[in-house]
């Protein structure tokens, strides 16, 4: 079953690399050889095979945690298999889904090739800068914390002013998080069970190792200021808490929990650390929510309550709910692939398609809740 | 009779419609206005006497240490500059020519500044066309200002300082150094 496991890994992994190569820029002259516009010109046929990867990564990601709980996956299988997808996902086109990474390259231009504050100068005022070309949004100033920016500087010199360079040192550098972070998961629970549930994630699968987004680092440096928490460490703790903030601002909202936890520790109480990673996921999921008070909810957001949630996998709701939210979310993509469009019927379908499955879910959860508790009396 | 009067005045209506219109297509042809009030100068800010005065100027200090680069320094710079002038004309409508003087030395030394750290981006080989345009349009409305200022200030001030000696401020004159300073840009 483990062999069937990590062959059926590997297949869906290879052909997801392929399949991401179909939607190469077209400016992306380095690439050129392998510019298709497949993507463009077949846009129903890409958005089937989309849903068809998500779908397949599902059904693998639920057998997975079947075999996790089941004790009939070791942590050495577990490391083998991580290994494995990420390895074979790491040659991923970055930019199949999202164009945060040209987003990265460039903005880390701006402040060490150029020299300039990427607070205040936009990568389109470097008139004639290559990669313009391929780069979204670049109208817009440095959308990160400075955290971010100062670490982007050793993907930046990394990669030589060269694009591949680039692109491979940003991944690698959401990579070595990815890996990092399930570590620190292990650290933090001992359960094998936490760590299937969020490394085999579709949504962590595709967001951190394919698409190398950059909210992988600020859970990371959020999960890290826990551990070291629990080992009394405040000082290093609160340096990270604030490092992990200064990535992309969301985990300010974890403040009053890490607050609470460092009173508590200062007094010399027990912590119970499964009710503050409990609340802690919550917060994260209010975080999620309140992106749409600033524009849109992205998918890639989800990986932050599912991060939290995946250390109290006892605690069945909340998992339930952000694993439901993080299938469900990736599933936003498919109306612009389809219609090649950010407007018209797109935006309906797109929150349709990511709350309906959680809605229904909670509704199933309260019925189930509601019937259990008519039976018992 | 009346057919040949009426044919002549057709014809001299004609005539004088032609040299209106040829008139008006030289007019606006020859008019440069239209560049200088695409561009937009602040509101203004905190005025001397504000309890929040000193404070602002003290964030715009602070601000120039975040501002690091040469397009940040230029845009920095060129902010001020405009916001110094803003300054001016409001205390120049004012009658606080003491002020106002010291506002339009500012915002000719922030201007200046501005144009020091474009040359310096020029010289690093950075595309500068785009902002050379922007100082091009900032240039054109400040003289545009100050021109209009030039207009309804005196000529000089007296200010006379408590226990100290009076002194003359050249208003009119720092007004046309002011517009030298900017024109070379245009």
């Amino acid at each position: 079953m483990r062999n069937v496991l990590l062959i059926s890994y590997i297949l869906l992994c290879f052909f997801l690399i392929l399949f991401s190569y179909l939607f190469i820029d077209r400016n992306l002259l380095l690439f050129n050889r392998f510019y298709s516009g497949f993507s463009l010109q077949n846009r129903s046929f890409a958005a089937v095979i989309f849903v068809i990867f998500i779908t397949f990564l599902t059904i693998l990601y639920y057998r997975s945690i079947l075999n996790a709980k089941k004790n009939n996956l070791s942590l050495p299988s577990i490391k083998k298999l991580v290994a494995i997808v990420s390895t074979i996902l790491f040659f991923s086109y970055p930019a199949m889904l999202s164009y945060d990474i040209f987003n990265y390259i460039l903005t880390a231009k701006v402040a060490f090739l150029y020299h300039e504050n990427p607070y205040i100068v936009m990568p389109v005022e470097f008139i004639g800068d290559s990669n313009l070309a391929w780069t979204r949004a670049a109208n817009k100033i440095a959308l990160y914390g400075p955290s971010w920016i100062a670490l982007t500087a050793i993907p930046h010199f990394l990669s030589f002013n060269n694009i591949i360079l680039a692109i491979l040192s940003f991944k690698a550098v959401a990579l070595l998080f990815y890996l990092a972070t399930l570590k620190l998961i292990f650290k933090l629970t001992k359960n094998t069970l936490s760590v299937v549930l969020f490394a085999l994630s579709p949504l962590v699968l595709i967001e951190t190792l394919v698409s190398a987004h950059n909210d992988i680092v600020m859970i990371f440096f959020a999960l890290l200021s826990f551990y070291l928490l629990s080992k009394k460490k405040i000082f290093w703790a609160a340096i990270l808490i604030i490092l992990s903030i200064f990535i992309k601002y969301a985990t300010i909202l974890l403040l009053p929990i890490f607050i609470y936890v460092v009173l508590k520790t200062l007094k010399k109480e027990k912590v119970n650390w499964n009710k503050i990673f409990y609340f802690s996921a919550w917060l994260m999921l209010i975080a999620f929510l309140m992106s749409l008070l600033r524009g849109e909810i992205y998918p890639w957001y989800a990986i932050w309550p599912l991060s939290l949630a995946v250390l109290v996998p006892q605690r069945k709701f909340l998992l339930s709910l952000t694993l439901t939210l993080s299938i469900s979310v990736l599933f936003r993509y498919i109306p612009e692939l389809y219609t090649g469009s950010y407007f018209g019927i797109t935006p309906i379908v797109r929150e349709l398609v990511t709350f309906v499955p959680v809605t229904i879910f909670v509704c199933m959860w309260i019925t189930k809740k509601f019937l259990w508790l008519k039976n018992s009396r | 009779m009346l057919n040949i009067s009426l044919v002549s005045m057709r014809k001299k209506f004609i005539h004088k419609t032609t040299l209106l219109f040829i008139f008006l297509v030289f007019f606006f042809n020859l008019q440069t206005r239209a560049f200088a009030s695409e561009y937009v100068l602040p509101y203004p800010g905190f005025m001397p006497g504000n309890p929040l005065y000193k404070t602002q100027e003290m964030i715009d200090k602070i601000e120039r240490f975040y501002s690091f680069g040469n397009f940040a320094r230029f845009k920095y710079y060129l902010a001020l500059s405009d916001k110094k002038l803003v300054e001016a004309k409001t205390l120049f409508e004012y009658k606080q020519y003491l002020f106002a003087y010291k506002a339009l030395q500012q915002s000719s030394q922030n201007f200046d500044q501005a144009l020091i750290f474009l040359s310096n981006a020029k010289n690093e080989g950075k595309d500068v066309s785009q902002k050379k345009e922007l100082i091009k349009a900032a240039a054109a409305k400040h003289i545009d200002e100050l021109k209009r200022l030039e207009g309804v200030v005196p000529e000089t001030f007296s200010w006379q300082p408590e226990k100290e000696a009076s002194t003359s401020l050249p208003l009119k004159a720092s007004i046309e150094e002011a517009i030298k300073l900017r024109e070379p840009s245009l």
